[in-house]
């Protein structure tokens, strides 16, 4: 990791409410070389939206700010930047992929016309060129007859295939970064697989790093290098992915582990969500912010706030925010904890750590029809 | 579209039948007749009775319905019983075209008001800007015209000597100015909040933000992203305010003496004056059925997911 393409330092965004200060994202860093890929997880309300938003500065404002951090962006600051040249970033340099592909493209304009905006834009082609750019396009992510659905509306295409518009559209500068966030949770699970294997192939193709946000750990199973684990608007995990499902130190991501479903069990067992709600982000736990919805907690959890630290018992770079894991006082007292027999049957994380282990393409496919989204982690 | 445009025209003649059989029904059913008004000159029962024979009034109601539509097919809509040297197609001939050309000026300047503050409002929401809209959109429509209008009278005819007090003299722009100004601002009151509140709708739309992410310009997102969404809902209630505005305005043209068609509204109702109730009536229904097909074939064109077909 010579040069890194993108470098988060202290990221920290809030959202002025009538109510108070939302703290969405607080002192979130992370770094991502050329072409790499990054898993965000977390459940609904983490902030793992607001922190790829705020990687192109899309932040609303009012009522929302990029109160503190830098982001380096091809060593340069995102934040120092002119309004003029951070729209020269978005959808040449950075582009985004969007949740809903129902309400994320424009019903009154053909696709033809939203893919070309980019591109005569960005990369001053004509009508005629970014037309035939487009039906290339359109190719590039597998939509059938491509040139004559050039013409039509959104409203003609099925979500799969707005999603595959969506994708288009991202690609069509060739940006060094696509954050696509919850790219398919909108999709059912066979269209997921086709679309997790369209960005795979095309990460591959192009060494377009991605940032994958999602808050289905069986997608960024089969798909990334390193996964972050967000809670409350902070990283609460960082591992690569391997060591991750190997070798998972936080509570918190035990309990996603837990709560994805199981397809093959013999009897239907409820589903062991985590108990509780999501932190209040405009006054979060003074302490550990995963603190009141932990069954490990100690008496330090509740008064102190825990320090992102390499955690005890793992592979270098594994860093947790959790005093339980760290060296300290008590002397993590859960670095010794099995959490197989923590989480109970692990049969399904097995599979998919033997997925990541091989990682071939295949892998996706099995990864993302075995373990739909976890509803439990939801709220 | 065509095909489509033809049915809807053709739909027309049952519409405009039910109109007619209501509002004649209506207009029979108030009380009192077209003669009794004239306190001053005792008529007596013989006069009366020998005026229902001459106009018809005589005959049967349902007999008297009839010979009225079978009439107006063949474009004789009968006499004014008010001015009974006029045919109704005369009055109307010569009234209307003064209070069209009246209502088109001002929703002309309604429209050309109305959606640029409405847009700016929604961009610059909870500012001095959107605050003085919403003054603007608050006193216009709250307000009544001819308040508005007496005002209006004072302060430029009066004092600044700016403009006529009234009159229209043959379509005198000095004579035009303060009508329509002042007939726009009604119009342009709540199209100003509807333009507002569908912008701020549309604005917060997620493929408003895929558009931002493209890195298009603000102005771009707005115009070819936001604007184009935002109209739909405007130009569904801009079809019948048109309707409404090109038909006459009763107190705008009362006070100014513009002699347009608003008036007759209310004084043929007054004078039970019926052909001339029924026409202006019918007239009215075929103007607001039209701005609707209007209306209907707009949505066709801003928004493609609605499909003008069968």
């Amino acid at each position: 990791m010579s040069a890194n393409l993108l470098e988060v330092k202290a990221l920290k965004t809030q959202f002025f409410t009538r109510d108070g200060v939302v703290h969405a994202v607080d002192d979130v860093s992370f770094e991502l070389a050329v072409g790499e890929t990054l898993g965000i997880v977390g459940e609904s309300g983490c902030g793992k939206s607001v922190t790829a938003l705020s990687l192109m500065r899309l932040i609303p404002n009012p009522p929302g700010r990029i109160v503190n951090g830098t982001i380096l962006f091809e060593g340069q600051d995102v934040m120092k930047l002119d309004d003029d040249d951070v729209r020269a970033l978005r959808g040449r340099k950075i582009a985004m992929i969007f949740q809903d592909p129902m309400t994320s493209l424009n019903p009154v304009l053909t696709i033809s016309r939203q893919i070309s905006e980019a591109l005569e834009l960005h990369l001053k082609m004509d009508r005629a060129e970014s037309r035939k750019r487009t039906i290339e396009l359109l190719e590039l992510v597998g939509i059938p007859s491509a040139k004559k659905r050039l013409d039509d509306y959104p409203h003609q295409f099925s979500g799969g295939m707005r999603q595959r518009v969506m994708i288009a559209m991202a690609l069509s500068c060739n940006p060094k970064l696509i954050l696509a966030d919850e790219p398919t949770t909108a999709l059912d699970v066979t269209i997921q697989a086709q679309i997790l294997q369209i960005l795979k192939d095309l990460s591959q193709e192009f060494r377009t790093a991605f940032i994958l946000i999602t808050h289905d750990l069986g997608v960024v199973a089969g798909m990334t290098q390193r996964i972050h684990v967000m809670y409350g608007g902070e990283i609460v995990e960082k591992a690569d992915t391997f060591e991750l499902f190997d070798n998972p130190k936080h509570p918190y991501t035990w309990g996603l582990l837990k709560s994805i479903p199981r397809l093959d069990e013999q009897r239907r067992e409820k589903l062991q969500p985590i108990e509780g709600l999501p932190p209040d982000l405009i006054a979060p736990p003074p302490g550990c912010r995963f603190e009141p919805r932990c069954t490990y907690k100690r008496d330090r959890c509740s008064a102190e706030h825990p320090g992102l630290r390499q955690a005890l018992n793992a592979k270098d770079g594994h860093e947790t925010r959790c005093f339980g894991t760290q060296p300290g006082a008590m002397n993590g007292w859960l670095a010794q904890t099995d959490w197989r027999r923590e989480i109970g049957s692990i049969e399904v994380l097995e599979q998919v750590k033997q997925q990541v282990a091989e990682l071939p393409p295949e892998a996706v496919r099995a990864a993302t029809s075995d373990v739909p989204p976890p509803p439990a982690a939801e709220r | 579209m065509l095909k489509y445009t033809i049915r809807r025209l053709l739909l027309l003649i049952p519409t405009l039948f039910v109109v007619l059989l209501v509002t004649f029904a209506l207009a029979h059913a108030a009380p009192g007749g077209p003669w009794d008004k004239d306190e001053s000159k005792k008529q007596t029962q013989s006069i009366i009775n020998n005026l229902n024979a001459k106009y018809g009034l005589d005959k049967p109601l349902p007999e008297q319905f009839g010979l009225y539509v079978w009439n107006a097919m063949h474009g004789d809509f009968g006499v004014s019983l008010t001015y009974r040297d006029r045919l109704v197609t005369d009055i109307i001939g010569d009234a209307w075209p003064i209070s069209a050309r009246l209502g088109v000026q001002a929703i002309l300047l309604a429209v050309a008001i109305s959606i640029p503050l409405g847009v700016i409002s929604a961009l610059k929401q909870n500012t001095l800007v959107d605050s003085g809209s919403l003054l603007f959109a608050t006193a216009g429509t709250s307000i009544p015209s001819f308040v508005l209008a007496i005002f209006a009278i004072y302060i430029f005819s009066v004092n600044l000597r700016w403009f006529p007090a009234s009159g229209w003299a043959g379509g005198d722009l000095s004579h035009l100015v303060m009508p329509t100004v002042l007939l726009a601002i009604g119009s342009s009151a709540f199209l100003t909040r509807i333009t507002r509140a569908s912008m701020l709708e549309a604005i917060r739309q997620d493929y408003v933000r895929t558009a931002r992410a493209k890195g298009l310009k603000e102005q771009v997102v707005v115009v070819t992203h936001v604007l184009r969404n935002a109209l739909i809902p405007v130009v569904t209630v801009l079809g019948p305010a048109t309707a409404f505005v090109i038909t006459g305005t009763f107190f705008i043209e009362y006070i100014f003496s513009i002699p347009g068609l608003g008036r007759f509204f209310i004084n043929s109702i007054l004078a039970r004056d019926y052909p001339m109730i029924l026409a202006i009536y019918l007239l009215f229904a075929l103007v607001i059925s039209v701005a609707n097909l209007t209306v209907d074939l707009a949505y066709g064109l801003l928004d493609p997911r609605i499909k003008v077909s069968r």
